[in-house]
């Protein structure tokens, strides 16, 4: 049994009337990837959000590593938890590079700008990257951003990673670099929870699977246990429709 | 206060006066506006350099120089003109420019397509514009020409300085009449108040109505 | 009636020293209301308390008031509460408040147009809302904003010619200083015009130029590539 990483209880979230996360209880555990799935509108993305505090939640908690998020300086906790979003968003004005260092420069950490530009140049080598290091943004197609983004996220040194959807902007062709650079990251330890429409990948990465539907976790478990052997459903509904 | 108050005819006068110098350069700059802007669009090299030409000209030159252009040129090469009338063709020489590059835009922002597959349809360049055209293009075009109009009413403001007595000047003559007996500030600030007042209750609603269209349009 | 060249000529010294005068002021002013624009954009967005409703009423108010009011208000209605301001810094004030609630505007639709998204990849990699602005949402939405903020520019510029109306001894009061003892009006005021013209025209080369400049998408990419096109149709600035 692995250590908990997060621990998220009883997380409700609402939009104006609408209650988008009505009870979640569950928990990361560490060094293993966490895949959420489940129908759009199921409340996937606004709990990964909920994750590092870009959503505010209603009612709850979530720990890290024990701790209360409340008692976790907003800025300590989002450089603990990074993110990638599904338009990945880097800074048009800046170069690769300078996409990197922007944060941890900020917000000086201990590293010089030396020791900075060596680990950004080796977290772009991991994600192939590293020619295009002094590229501006436009130049790259939309895989070669996306891995740009993932390695931004990984300068901060976070303990946990979050994914959002980070394929589906993309190209089909371009999807497999991305998930490459994902399962390479599941491969070296790192704390993953990943939403995703990739059933296959979810399947080979997932060490741990949870099915989201209308706000709920319906189901949770191994890869074996939800897509071999779901009991719910509403999971093989779900499973159904998108393997087909 | 009192001396204010017995002025107030003459101020409401000067504000009619504002009002109605207003209302003539909306109406000319308008329909000249348009006229120019179509014009500004048309193949015929000549005449769409000689709009161009106008537009570039009288939106470059600040139209207080173009209001004393107006008012010291034409008295020279004979024509003798009220007052009224030079503030009128100074203010709408600057406001046909601006509202000519409006609609300008507005027309050229219409997909090339929509003029293609009226051709095709068999419509004529008139028909075009007139049925396909310049109906998308007013949509368009509305919220910065009611933007223009706006800032025509304040410059309105402008034509003090060639004699006219609009609503600024008539607040100046009463700062004259009351200040005669004796230094007054109050009155001085009171009176600047209003007048500001008196712009800001024309221009606030135009304002809000040319927003209004402008955020309908984004939806 | 003849055309004078020879008075337009023996008059252009004394012009210059217009023309000196309503450079400075404009640049003073311009300075003024980028600082003013990008602050208030800041403060409208953030919807910060107490400030952002007085920036909403501050710029109602320019903008839908006469400029030469504004002017004659700034230098003759102050008095009142006891502030006797000279005329050019009347001209300062009033320039940079008016280019200023214009500014504001410009740069509300560009920090805006920054997207959401690029907002929370920046505070999700942990920066506070000081830095995100600092670094990403000012920086982009400054070159977003630059050709609307340019032509308030131009409007600055233009305008300047009002404080003539309070004895500034800018450009165009020179121009009236002159015709006032010469009576040559058609010389000097289609001069006037014509300095105008080609201050804006200047001017808007050099917008096109900074605007060019900061543009990160063609900064990128090595060749170097100039056009004028364009150009021509944002040469005018706006209304004003």
């Amino acid at each position: 049994m692995t250590k908990t990483k997060m621990k998220i209880e009883n997380v409700h979230k609402s939009f104006d009337q609408s209650s988008v996360l009505r009870g979640i209880t569950t928990s990361i555990s560490e060094k293993e990837a966490t895949v959420i799935i489940g129908p759009s509108g199921s409340g996937k993305s606004t709990l990964l959000r909920c994750l590092n505090r870009l959503e505010s939640i209603n009612e709850g908690t979530i720990y890290l590593d024990d701790q209360s998020f409340m008692d976790i300086p907003i800025q300590k906790l989002r450089t603990r938890v990074g993110m990638v979003f599904q338009s990945f968003n880097l800074f048009p004005h800046l170069s690769v590079m300078k996409n990197l260092l922007l944060a941890p420069t900020k917000l000086q950490t201990s590293k010089s700008k030396d020791e900075l530009m060596e680990l950004g140049y080796s977290l772009l080598d991991k994600v192939g990257m590293k020619e295009k290091a002094e590229s501006y943004p436009e130049e790259l197609s939309g895989g070669q951003q996306q891995r740009v983004a993932i390695a931004r996220a990984l300068m901060m040194e976070p303990e946990v990673m979050l994914f959002d959807e980070v394929t589906s902007a993309l190209d089909p062709e371009r999807v497999n670099d991305v998930l490459e650079t994902m399962k390479d990251l599941a491969k070296s330890g790192m704390t993953m929870v990943i939403v995703t429409h990739e059933m296959g990948f979810a399947r080979e990465v997932g060490d741990k699977i949870i099915f989201m539907d209308q706000g709920v976790i319906v189901e949770e478990g191994t890869p074996e246990e939800v897509f071999g052997n779901s009991k719910e459903d509403r999971t093989k509904a779900f499973l159904r429709n998108v393997l087909k | 206060m009192n001396a204010i108050i017995e002025s107030l005819p003459f101020l409401l006068k000067g504000f009619g006066f504002t009002i109605w110098l207003s209302i003539c350069c909306v109406i000319v700059s308008v329909l000249g506006g348009v006229i120019v802007g179509v014009l500004r669009t048309l193949e015929n090299t000549v005449i769409r350099l000689a709009s161009k030409i106008f537009i570039d000209v009288f939106r470059g030159i600040p139209t207080l120089v173009v209001l004393f252009l107006v008012f010291f040129l034409l008295p020279t090469i004979g024509f003798q003109i009220p007052n009224f009338l030079s503030a009128l063709i100074g203010l709408s020489l600057w406001a046909i420019a601006n509202v000519a590059e409006a609609v300008r835009g507005s027309i050229q922002s219409i997909p090339k397509t929509q003029t293609e597959v009226s051709y095709a349809l068999g419509l004529n360049y008139v028909n075009t514009m007139m049925y396909v055209i310049i109906p998308q293009a007013t949509k368009r075009v509305l919220p910065s020409i009611i933007g223009i109009l706006t800032n025509l009413v304040q410059s309105t403001s402008l034509t003090v300085l060639i004699g006219n007595v609009e609503f600024l000047k008539s607040a100046q003559i009463t700062i004259e009449r009351i200040t005669m007996m004796g230094s007054n500030n109050t009155a001085v600030f009171m009176l600047y108040t209003l007048v500001l007042a008196g712009y800001f209750i024309i221009c606030y609603p135009l304002s809000l109505w040319s927003r209004n269209l402008e955020n309908r349009l984004k939806v | 009636m003849k055309f004078d060249i020879a008075f337009i000529i023996d008059q252009l010294p004394y012009l210059m020293t217009g023309l000196k005068m309503t450079l400075l002021l404009s640049f003073a002013s311009l300075v003024l209301s980028l600082l003013i624009g990008i602050a208030g954009a800041v403060i409208r967005i953030l919807k910060v308390p107490i400030l952002s409703p007085i920036i909403i009423g501050y710029v109602e108010l320019i903008r839908n008031t006469p400029l030469l009011v504004q002017i004659f208000f700034l230098y003759f209605g102050l008095p009142f509460i006891g502030l006797k301001l000279s005329g050019t810094v009347t001209g300062i004030v009033a320039l940079s408040l008016w280019g200023g609630a214009y500014a504001i505007e410009n740069f509300r639709g560009g920090f805006k147009s920054v997207s959401k998204n690029l907002n929370e990849a920046g505070y999700s990699l942990g920066l506070n809302t000081y830095h995100v602005y600092r670094h990403i949402i000012i920086p982009i939405g400054f070159r977003v904003s630059f050709p609307s903020f340019s032509n308030t520019a131009m409007s600055v510029v233009k305008n300047s010619s009002l404080l003539a109306g309070i004895g500034v001894l800018e450009l165009t009061f020179t121009a009236l200083n002159s015709v006032a003892v010469s009576f040559k009006y058609i010389e000097m005021f289609l001069s006037l015009g014509v300095i105008y013209l080609l201050i804006v025209w200047v001017l808007s080369f050099l917008f096109a130029l900074i605007e060019r400049k900061l543009d990160f998408k063609r900064r990128s990419s090595k060749k170097a590539f100039f056009s004028f096109k364009g150009m021509a149709n944002k040469t005018y600035g706006k209304a004003g």
